[in-house]
C-alpha cells in the first residue's frame, strides 16, 4: 500500500466519520418530544391551515427522507438553523467565538505539549528522581482533578485574593485600541485558563512521553549504541527519542478532543468569550439547536485534528504505509 | 479451580494487594468516601436539597468568625405554655388596661400553613370607657457583628363588645433609644378571628425595608448595626367608648438569622453545604461503579468477541470503535443528556456507553495473543466450541485486565459527572459534588473558599483512590511491568 492510498483510506474514514456524526445529530433532534410548530400553535391560536402551512416552511410535511437529504446539506453548506435565544443563525453565533476558543486550546496544547514531553524524556532518562515522580504525580492529578475545580481554584487565590489576574473576560472593558496593548491585553486574561489547562494536561503527555522512552530505551538498536561507547547523552536524544516520539503524534490528536472538552468547562470559569460560555447559556436556556451546533463543529475539529496525526504518523514512519 | 486453590489464591492476593503501597492508599481513602456514603445520614440531620434557610443564605462556617451571628431566636418560649413563659417579659401597664396569661385562648395556627403551639396566650383587658396601653417588651443582649436579616412572628385576635378600638404595634428598641415600628394593624374596630400580619415581618421584604431606611437597598445590620441592648415591643392599646375589649397575643417570635452555620456555611437557599458534601460521596459512588460496570462489560463483550471471531466482526466492531473515539466525548454528552433528560440513571447509562472504546481495545488484543497460545490451540483441536473455548480459557485470563479497567474507568466517569452537572445538567433532584460547583460558579460565590474548594476537593481524592487502586492491580497482575 503506497502512501497515496493510505491517505485517501484515512480521508474516507475522516469523511464516513463527519457523515455519521451528522446522522446521529439529526436522529438526536427526532428524539426529542414535541415539534417546533407544536410549540407554536400552544403558544397561539392558529387555523388549522396556518398549522399546516407552518409544516409546510418548516418543512416537517415531507417525509422523514427527505428532511433528512435536506438537513445534511444545509449542514454541509455550513446552516445549523437558529439559536432559540440569539435568534441568529448558530454559525454567526459560533464563528464569534471559534477564534477565542482555539486561541485558548492552542496555547495550552502547545505549552502542555512542550513541558510534558520535556518532563516525559527527563523522567525515563532519571528513572525515581524528582522529576520522575512529578510527571507520574502530575499525570495522576491529571485523571481525576476536575478542570473547572482548578479554574475555581486559581481564580480564587490569583483572581480574588491576590488580585493579579482578571477574574473574567477575554479582554479588558473597554477593550485597549492600541493593538500592542489589546494583546498584552489578552494575553492577561487569558493566563489563569491556560494555566489550569496546562496543569491538568501536561501529566498526561509526560507519561505517556516516558512510557514512550522507556520502551525504545529496551530496544536492540539502543543497546547496540550503547555497545559502540556512545554517550548517554547522544544515545537519548540522537537514537531513542526519534523513535519515541511516534506514538504521541497520535496520542496528542486523540488527546486534542479531551482537551476541547477541557477548555470548554475552563471558558465557563472564566467567563471566556469562547464556545465554553456559550455552552453553558446554551444549557441554561435549553438552546439546542445551538448545542447541536456547537457539537458538530468540535466533533469536525477533532475529526480534522485525527486525520492530520494519521497523515504526519504516515509520513515519519514508513512502516504504516506497508502495512 | 479447586476451593483450596481459590482461597490460596485468594490470600495470596489479598498480601500483594496490601503489601503494595499504592493499593494501600487507594484503599484507605476508599474507605473514608464509603463511610462517608454509609454515615451521611448520621452524621446531619439534615436534607441534602429540600432543608432550606436553615440560616441566612449564604451564611459563613461557625469556626471562621466567631463574631458573627449564629441563628439567634430572642423569645425563648413563644407558645407561652404556662404563666412562668411570661418571666422573659417585662410588662407595663398604663391607663385603663390591665394583661394576663391565659391557659384557654391559645393560637391553634392555620391549617395547612403553619401551627400553633399550645393554648397559653397573652390577654390583654381594656377597661370600659377607659383609654390603656399594654406594653410587653423583651431585652435581649446582643454581642454579634450586625446580620442581615431579622424576622418576626406573632398572632393576634380581638374579641370586642360593645363600642371600642384596639390597636396592635410591633417596634424594635435599639440600644441607642430609637424606636422602630415594624408593623402597626392600624386601629381597629371590632371583633377580630386568629390573624397573623402578612406580609410577614422580615428585612426580606423590600416594602419594610423601604419604609425603615427610606432606601429599598440595605439589610438587618441597620436595625442592628452594634452589640448592646435591644427589645422587641409589643405595644396594645385599647380606647374603650362604653364597650369591653380583649386583645390575645401568641406566638410572639423574633430571629436574628444566622450569619455563621455548621461547618461549611450554608448556600443560597440557606441549604447547609455540609451537610451537602457528605451525601454528595454517595451518588458519585454510585455513578462511578456503575458507569464504569457499563463500560467495562460493553468492552470485555466486545473484546472477546471481535478478537476471537476475527474477520468481518472485527472489522465492523473496530471501525465502530474508531469512530466513537473520534467523537468528542463531553460534546457528545451534553447533547445527549439536555435531549434525553438528565436523571442519575440515563447520565450513567449514556457515560458508560461512551467509555467502553478503550477496554475493548486492550481486551481485544490480550484475546489475540491468547488465541496463539498452545491451550487454546489444544483445546480447538479437541473439539471444544467457539463458545465453550470464549468461557473456560479466554474469559479468566482477560478478567484480570477488567478489574484493573474497572478500576481506572470509574475517575473518569466521575469527573465526567461532575463536568455535566457542573454544566447544570445534572439530575435536578439531586445535590452532587459537581451541582454544589454549578452553584458556586452560577451565583458567582468564588471567593467563598469553604463552599468552592471542598466538593472538588472530594472528587479529586475519590477518583485518585480509584486511581491508585487501578495502578496497583495492574502492578500485581502484570509483573513484568514492575521494572518500569
Amino acid at each position: 500500500m503506497g502512501l497515496l492510498s493510505y491517505v485517501a483510506k484515512r480521508a474516507a474514514f475522516a469523511v464516513v466519520t463527519i457523515l455519521i456524526i451528522m446522522t446521529m445529530n439529526f436522529v438526536i433532534f427526532r428524539m426529542m418530544p414535541g415539534n417546533p410548530v407544536a410549540m407554536i400553535a400552544d403558544m397561539v391560536r392558529l387555523r388549522p391551515e396556518q398549522v399546516a402551512r407552518l409544516y409546510e416552511l418548516f418543512g416537517l410535511d415531507k417525509p422523514l427522507w427527505d428532511q433528512y437529504v435536506q438537513y445534511m446539506v444545509q449542514s454541509l453548506r455550513g446552516f445549523y438553523g437558529y439559536s432559540y435565544y440569539s435568534q441568529r443563525p448558530i454559525a454567526e453565533d459560533i464563528m464569534v467565538r471559534l477564534p477565542n476558543t482555539l486561541l485558548l486550546v492552542g496555547t495550552a496544547t502547545v505549552l502542555s505539549i512542550v513541558i510534558g514531553m520535556v518532563i516525559g524524556i527527563l523522567a525515563a532518562a532519571r528513572r525515581g528522581s524528582l522529576v520522575d515522580v512529578t510527571a507520574i504525580s502530575f499525570g495522576f492529578l491529571g485523571n481525576s482533578v476536575p478542570v473547572f475545580w482548578l479554574g475555581l481554584i486559581l481564580l480564587l487565590v490569583f483572581g480574588v485574593d491576590l488580585k493579579w489576574f482578571p477574574i473574567r473576560g477575554t479582554t479588558s472593558v473597554p477593550a485597549p485600541t492600541d493593538p500592542l496593548a489589546l494583546v498584552l491585553d489578552i494575553m492577561w486574561h487569558m493566563t489563569l485558563p491556560t494555566f489550569a489547562l496546562v496543569i491538568i494536561l501536561f501529566g498526561g503527555y509526560a507519561l505517556i512521553m516516558r512510557a514512550a522512552m522507556i520502551d525504545v530505551l529496551t530496544e536492540d538498536y539502543i543497546q547496540l549504541a550503547r555497545a559502540k561507547g556512545l554517550d548517554e547523552r547522544t544515545v537519548l536524544y540522537k537514537h531513542a527519542l526519534r523513535n519515541a516520539m511516534l506514538p504521541m503524534v497520535t496520542v496528542i490528536a486523540l488527546a486534542f478532543g479531551f482537551l476541547l472538552s477541557g477548555a470548554l468547562l475552563t471558558e465557563t470559569v472564566f467567563s471566556w468569550y469562547g464556545l465554553g460560555r456559550y455552552i453553558w447559556d446554551a444549557i441554561l436556556k435549553q438552546d439546542y439547536p445551538a448545542l447541536q451546533g456547537i457539537f458538530f463543529i468540535i466533533s469536525v475539529m477533532v475529526v480534522a485534528a485525527n486525520l492530520i496525526a494519521d497523515l504526519v504518523y504516515g509520513f515519519l514512519d514508513p512502516r504504516i504505509r506497508q502495512e | 479451580m479447586d476451593r483450596g486453590r481459590l482461597a490460596r489464591s485468594v490470600s495470596e492476593f489479598g498480601r500483594m494487594y496490601l503489601g503494595n503501597r499504592m493499593g494501600q492508599a487507594g484503599l484507605a481513602l476508599l474507605f473514608i468516601f464509603i463511610g462517608m456514603a454509609a454515615l451521611a445520614p448520621y452524621l446531619t440531620p439534615y436534607d441534602p436539597m429540600y432543608t432550606m434557610q436553615l440560616a441566612n443564605f449564604r451564611a459563613k462556617p461557625q469556626w471562621l468568625d466567631p463574631a458573627l451571628p449564629p441563628n439567634l431566636y430572642l423569645i425563648t418560649d413563644p407558645g407561652l405554655p404556662s404563666v412562668a413563659a411570661l418571666g422573659e417579659w417585662s410588662l407595663e401597664l398604663t391607663g385603663g388596661s390591665s394583661a394576663s396569661w391565659t391557659g384557654s385562648e391559645g393560637y391553634p395556627g392555620i391549617p395547612l400553613v403553619e401551627e400553633g403551639s399550645g393554648p397559653g396566650a397573652i390577654e390583654v383587658t381594656g377597661e370600659p370607657s377607659a383609654e390603656g396601653t399594654a406594653v410587653v417588651e423583651r431585652i435581649y443582649q446582643y454581642a454579634y457583628k450586625p446580620p442581615r436579616r431579622f424576622s418576626v412572628h406573632l398572632a393576634y385576635k380581638a374579641q370586642v363588645t360593645g363600642e371600642a378600638t384596639w390597636s396592635i404595634q410591633v417596634l424594635l428598641r435599639q440600644s441607642d433609644g430609637n424606636l422602630l415600628e415594624l408593623w402597626s394593624s392600624g386601629p381597629r374596630r371590632g371583633s377580630q378571628g386568629w390573624t397573623v400580619p402578612r406580609p410577614q415581618i422580615d428585612t426580606n421584604d423590600a416594602i419594610l425595608r423601604l419604609r425603615l431606611f427610606n432606601d429599598i437597598l440595605g439589610d438587618a445590620s441597620r436595625m442592628f448595626p452594634r452589640g448592646g441592648e435591644y427589645g422587641l415591643v409589643v405595644r396594645v392599646s385599647t380606647v374603650s367608648e362604653g364597650g369591653t375589649v380583649k386583645v390575645y397575643l401568641d406566638d410572639v417570635s423574633a430571629r436574628i438569622w444566622g450569619e455563621s452555620f455548621g461547618l461549611l456555611g450554608t448556600d443560597n437557599y440557606g441549604r447547609d453545604i455540609f451537610t451537602q458534601l457528605m451525601h454528595g460521596s454517595r451518588i458519585s459512588i454510585i455513578i462511578g461503579i456503575f458507569s464504569a460496570v457499563i463500560a467495562v462489560v460493553l468492552g470485555v463483550l466486545v473484546g472477546l468477541t471481535s478478537g476471537y471471531l476475527g474477520g468481518w466482526v472485527d472489522e465492523l466492531a473496530m471501525r465502530i470503535n474508531d469512530i466513537l473515539l473520534t467523537i468528542p466525548g463531553l460534546p457528545f454528552l451534553i447533547v445527549l443528556t439536555a435531549v434525553l433528560g438528565p436523571t442519575i440513571w440515563s447520565v450513567i447509562i449514556l457515560i458508560g456507553f461512551l467509555g467502553w472504546m478503550g477496554i475493548a481495545r486492550l481486551i481485544r488484543s490480550q484475546v489475540l495473543t491468547l488465541k496463539t497460545k498452545a491451550f487454546v490451540e489444544a483445546s480447538r483441536a479437541s473439539g471444544g466450541g467457539t463458545w465453550h473455548i470464549i468461557r473456560v480459557h479466554l474469559v479468566p485470563n482477560v478478567m484480570t485486565m477488567a478489574y484493573t479497567q474497572l478500576a481506572l474507568t470509574v475517575p473518569g466517569a466521575i469527573v465526567t459527572e461532575a463536568a455535566l452537572s457542573f454544566l447544570g445538567l445534572g439530575d435536578p433532584f439531586l445535590q452532587t459534588w459537581g451541582k454544589m460547583l454549578h452553584d458556586v460558579q452560577y451565583y458567582g460565590a468564588v471567593a467563598e473558599w469553604w463552599w468552592a474548594v471542598p466538593p472538588g476537593l472530594c472528587i479529586a481524592l475519590l477518583s485518585m483512590s480509584f486511581v491508585f487502586i487501578g495502578y496497583a492491580l495492574d502492578d500485581i497482575f502484570n509483573p513484568k511491568l514492575r521494572g518500569r
